[in-house]
């Protein structure tokens, strides 16, 4: 009888290292890979596809306000009725970035609106929807890393985090909002002072740029408006949003991957620079590493397996991704750049409540010693919950991210 | 770190304290040694009774080997503090070092940072396994 050949002994594995086994990584890879060009002249291409990206975005989120004014005209605010009840207007936010994966997706489309007439009181919720509904992909990227217990539970941690803390920031503000119109009063007087008449030279720098930016993009955006000039406003003003729509979810997500790919070794830079720097070192990586990236999403996507390797905790990770909110914040400002005048002010304004309600948040749950450690508490006792049984987990993200948003919108609706 | 059994006693700064009372309290078996500063004070040689004088001596020297004590508990915590402090510091530059090897994988966790729909399915399948009391087949 022959002896079967003793199997080798295994060679222990570093807990990061069987962490990152439990899920295979495709090679970081530029989306122009297909192109015949390498090295300096790849970077080239992919820095004018960037640009072009943007150039998109823009025009798109411009065909968006134009064919919302087209379609709704004067009655923006009564089509948009049944999202006047705030909550119906939050879930609308979470659903569609849930959605689209995508918050920038979700409060670019909105600005565009805004400056087509959707009143601000409206957009607000949306937008604060939007946060929720951007902690999604998170939540789903750690589900991969499933098979160990102790990975799981702190991959699942480090993505509820930022559940936690955009709940948290809801359950603050939107009733703040509601009392007391925090942030349209903010943001009001923010857009008085940089895109006002009497805003001085900050509000002319702006006008500038909005200028300059419209002059680039207005043949595009006159071109499109041209060819659906044949048909019935409504119509013609419904084609050209879905054409906006398509565009912003195309580039956007275009643009996320290009600059994945260009700016890793700079990322790289910053968040060895932020290590054992403290909280709001964490803050400034996360926002700067979402400003480079153009995407909430990938930050967060990535504070996943960050922790769930054990080298980072929880505690470190949440500061990361409250930089991750205000980092996106940039989109919906660069958005606001494709109108001029009157529409410029609202869509300024849209884009300025994004910015200020995450800046407020960060500041006031980070700030008060009371409320900080709230969200990191709720993403510990859920992950303790995830390990003992899946269904709460099933019971989160089906719950929070589809079944409530679609049973409250019936709701309104019907 | 004590010496191993059978080894050659190295002589300490304790070599030159008075020898106390052994162990249980009784009288010590060795007693005093000769030449040794305990043998012209301990008061149970003399004939004549406790001698005040050398009662007093000893009680001087009672007080030196508490404020010796004293001293060396002083050193040890100092010394556990020391050895913690180095010990957390450690734990730190390890962590940290970790934090940055981790962080040059970057290109890796951006490619790994989006969300698999398989895994998410396997997942949702598992979880509805879990709801039907059957333990799911992988």
């Amino acid at each position: 009888m022959s002896a079967a050949p003793a199997a080798p002994p295994r060679r222990p594995v570093p807990a990061a290292a069987e962490a990152s086994t439990t899920t295979p990584a495709p090679p970081l890879r530029s989306p122009l890979h297909f192109l015949p060009l390498h090295g300096r002249r790849l970077r080239a291409a992919e820095w004018i596809t960037v640009a072009l990206g943007i150039y998109v975005l823009i025009t798109a989120v411009t065909l968006i306000g134009s064919g919302f004014k087209l379609a709704a005209g004067q009655s923006a605010g009564e089509l948009f009725q049944f999202a006047s009840n705030p909550f119906v207007g939050l879930m609308i936010g979470l659903l569609a970035t849930a959605l689209t994966q995508s918050s920038s997706t979700t409060t670019s489309i909105t600005v565009g609106m805004v400056a087509g007439g959707l009143p601000i009181e409206i957009a607000i919720p949306i937008m604060l929807g939007a946060n929720i509904g951007t902690t999604m992909t998170s939540t789903l990227v750690s589900l991969g890393m499933a098979r160990d217990r102790e990975t799981f539970r702190r991959a699942f941690g480090a993505a509820t985090v930022h559940d936690m803390y955009n709940l948290l920031s809801v359950a603050i503000f939107l009733p703040l909002e509601l009392m007391f119109g925090v942030l349209r009063r903010s943001s009001e007087w923010l857009t008085a002072q940089t895109a006002g008449s009497d805003g001085g030279m900050i509000a002319g720098v702006f006008t500038g740029l909005g200028e300059g930016v419209r002059a680039l993009t207005a043949p595009g955006t006159a071109g499109l408006t041209y060819l659906v000039s044949p048909l019935p406003d409504v119509a013609a003003g419904i084609v050209l949003v879905l054409l906006g729509v398509v565009g912003i979810l195309a580039v956007i997500n275009l643009i996320g991957r290009l600059l994945k790919v260009l700016m890793v070794g700079r990322a790289q830079q910053v968040l060895h620079a932020a290590i054992g720097r403290g909280p709001l070192s964490g803050i400034a990586s996360g926002t700067l590493m979402t400003v480079m990236v153009q995407s909430s999403t990938t930050t967060t996507s990535l504070a996943v397996p960050l922790a769930g390797s054990g080298t980072f905790t929880l505690r470190q990770i949440y500061p990361f991704t409250i930089g991750a909110n205000i980092g996106t914040t940039l989109t919906a400002l660069i958005a606001a750049f494709a109108f001029t005048g009157a529409e410029a002010g609202a869509a300024l304004q849209a884009a300025f409540v994004h910015v200020l309600y995450n800046v407020f948040c960060a500041v006031l749950i980070f700030g008060l010693p009371l409320l900080r450690p709230l969200p990191v508490l709720g993403a510990t006792w859920l992950a303790g919950l995830a390990v003992k049984s899946k269904l709460y987990v099933a019971a989160w993200v089906l719950g929070v991210f589809i079944i409530i948003p679609v049973t409250l919108i019936m709701a309104t609706v019907w | 770190m004590s010496a191993p059994n059978g080894s050659a006693r190295q002589p300490s700064e304790f070599d030159s304290l008075p020898a106390g009372p052994g162990p249980g309290g009784g009288p010590d078996e060795s007693g005093p040694r000769p030449g040794s500063s305990d043998a012209r004070a301990d008061g149970r040689h003399s004939p004549a009774g406790p001698n005040p004088a050398a009662t007093a001596h000893a009680g001087t020297d009672e007080a030196s080997i508490l404020e010796l004590l004293a001293d060396a508990e002083r050193t040890v915590a100092l010394l556990r503090e020391e050895l913690t402090e180095r010990q957390r510091a450690r734990a730190r530059a390890e962590r940290t070092a970790a934090q940055h090897a981790e962080v040059d994988r970057l290109a890796e966790h951006l490619a790994n940072a989006q969300v698999h729909w398989g895994h998410v399915r396997s997942f949702l399948e598992a979880a509805v396994a879990e709801l039907q009391h059957q333990p799911p087949d992988r």
